[in-house]
């Protein structure tokens, strides 16, 4: 899957390289550009991203780290279209995701996002939460019931169609949540810090499993963590934002082919990788 | 024995028993299992099944305590019959009362109402709630009315219905319709503000149309505290009925309790109460019963069964 076979091309690449990276041209989402202005009581104004630009190819897993408040989750919601942009432009496909004040149906129905919570409908079974994509898309029911099987099987919770969201612990709801993201085989997913609730050996198991996911169904993900270490894990580039206002301060390529193993995490060059962002997240410390 | 031999025994015990407690204290989904899953609902749903009579033996209990403590101040302590009837004397006037025609035509006409009262309140409740609850201008434009109106003791009106709309029915439908009113206007205005956010993003994410985000969320969300309201409007409905058949008119079972109360019969006074009682439960079990039918997936619905 991974574009970057050669494990010893690690480095730190700044804005406008990263911009110009492979496959630029044929970027599957590209941010131009985007300032977010929130507009608060009496005209006061926060910026919470200033001027930012990234391109991701198709097939490629790029994660978004940096401390709390510094735009990453803002950043996904305005790639998913949950946010409008103050200025500049989303492209999804080469194409604006805005179209007048509306965004471009086409466009939303190849994402699956999925958020710190899983979000079910408690109302719904799991097999129903799961289809829920489908079902807003006019898919009739057998075929609805089939396809929610079938993601039950590649997310491990064949068995539990039938259950209510509240019967699964939080781990099973998180994967019924990214079964539900996947429902309609959407090219892109949008994922905000889906496992931060978890406990770390969940979570090291629900990151292999995407890993699985992702190099299985080709997807383009755009990952929100705090993690470093699942960053790097997981990603072919790590994108490093700033604080006050969002600014994207590194980009930085992994040149681990994926999938990976958990023993890459005791590999010189992963550590290396890891131990230059934790630096680099000190420093935005510093300046606080 | 040889002592090793023991001590691996014993250490092979301590592991099964470890094991064992581990699967039932760890979430299904640790215990390596999609296949234990499903058994450990089972096993809960046989818990659930064991606690479950304990109410159908205790509630018989408590009734034939309550009885035998009755039955004993009455004959222990002379208490006079006009005040407390013995509970075999309140029997015999529950059995006269349903053998009674005319009983049962006092029942229909306090069912009517209340039902009548109820379904006002609760069409004028989703209508007002659903739009004070979208429109919040509105509601704080109106709050210091709405206050007012529901601090006032509604009970104050019947006298003004009965001006205005006679001895009849219509008054009592009326006064019961305002009692059940405002427990489901408030209930859905809280309803249609407390749609989760994060559930709005999910169908906000997937470009749901207006259509389908009421129908797949906004209407299942606030079902929950629908429900909630209706509960507290049935008994309120059956207090603004029998309420307004104190003061007004010649039907219902309200008006009996008057009847029994002018007549000193005491007896006859405790069996309407009785019926009522019976009423009001058999109106609130209605209401409770379509809840478990409409939301079963809800907690209010799902606790009850865990007693």
């Amino acid at each position: 899957m991974s574009k970057l076979s050669d494990p010893t091309r690690i480095g730190t690449a700044r804005v406008g390289e990263s911009l110009a990276g492979p496959g630029a041209g044929t970027a599957e989402l590209e941010l131009r550009e985007v300032d977010k202005i929130y507009k608060g009581r009496r005209g006061a104004t926060t910026e919470a991203l200033r001027g930012i630009s990234l391109a991701v190819r198709a097939g490629e897993f790029v994660s978004l780290v940096g401390r709390s408040g510094c735009g990453k989750t803002t950043l996904l919601r305005i790639l998913g279209g949950l946010v409008t942009p103050s200025s500049g432009h989303v492209l999804i496909g080469g194409s604006d995701l805005w179209k007048g004040s509306g965004r471009d149906p086409a466009a939303l129905e190849k994402f699956g996002m999925v958020f710190q919570e899983a979000n079910l409908f408690p109302w719904f079974s799991i097999e129903d939460n799961i289809a829920l994509p489908l079902k807003l898309r006019g898919v009739d029911k057998r075929r609805r019931r089939e396809r929610a099987g079938e993601l039950c099987e590649l997310v491990g919770l064949s068995g539990f169609e039938k259950a209510y969201p509240r019967e699964l612990s939080g781990g099973m709801r998180q994967r019924a949540a990214i079964a539900r993201a996947l429902s309609y085989d959407p090219s892109i997913l949008l994922m905000d810090e889906p496992f931060g609730a978890l406990d770390a050996l969940t979570r090291d198991r629900m990151n292999l499993e995407l890993q699985r996911i992702s190099v299985v169904t080709g997807a383009t993900v755009v990952f929100v963590t705090h993690s470093i270490t699942e960053a790097v894990f997981l990603s072919d580039r790590v994108v490093l934002l700033s604080p006050r206002p969002g600014r994207i301060r590194s980009v930085t390529p992994v040149g681990f082919p994926r999938p990976r193993s958990l023993e890459v995490e005791t590999e010189t060059g992963f550590q290396e990788v890891v131990r230059r962002l934790r630096r680099e997240l000190d420093e935005e410390g510093e300046e606080d | 024995m040889d002592l090793d031999e023991e001590l691996a025994g014993r250490r092979r015990l301590a592991g099964e028993a470890r094991r064992e407690r581990g699967t039932s204290d760890r979430a299904p989904e640790e215990q390596g299992g999609v296949a234990k899953g499903p058994q450990a609902r089972r096993s809960e749903a046989e818990a659930i099944e064991r606690s479950n009579w304990l109410p159908w033996v205790s509630t018989p209990i408590v009734l034939l305590l309550v009885l035998a403590v009755w039955t004993l101040a009455v004959s222990v302590f002379g208490v006079s019959e006009f005040i407390l009837p013995t509970p075999a004397d309140v029997g015999e006037a529950v059995l006269r009362m349903l053998a009674d025609a005319s009983t049962w035509g006092h029942v229909a006409i306090t069912l009517t109402e209340v039902a009548l009262g109820f379904l006002a309140a609760l069409v004028f409740g989703l209508v007002a709630g659903v739009v004070l609850g979208r429109a919040e201008w509105l509601e704080r434009a109106l709050r210091p009315v709405l206050v007012a109106v529901q601090v006032v003791p509604k009970v104050a009106f019947i006298p003004l219905f009965v001006i205005w709309f006679g001895f009849g029915v219509t008054s009592k439908i009326i006064m019961a319709a305002t009692l059940a009113f405002f427990p489901i206007m408030l209930n859905v205005m809280l309803g249609v503000r407390s749609v989760e956010r994060g559930h709005r993003d999910v169908m906000l994410g997937l470009g749901a149309r207006r259509w389908a985000t009421f129908r797949d969320l906004e209407l299942p969300s606030t079902l929950p505290y629908v429900f909630a309201g209706m509960e507290v409007a049935i008994v309120f409905a059956v207090i603004g009925a029998v309420v307004g058949e104190f003061l007004g008119g010649s039907e219902g079972l309200g008006y009996l309790v008057v009847v029994s109360l002018n007549a000193l019969d005491a007896p006859q006074l405790f069996a309407v109460i009785l019926l009522l009682a019976a009423l009001g439960c058999l109106l609130y079990l209605v209401v409770n019963g379509a809840k478990r039918f409409v939301i079963p997936w809800h907690e209010s619905v799902l606790a009850a069964d865990r007693p």
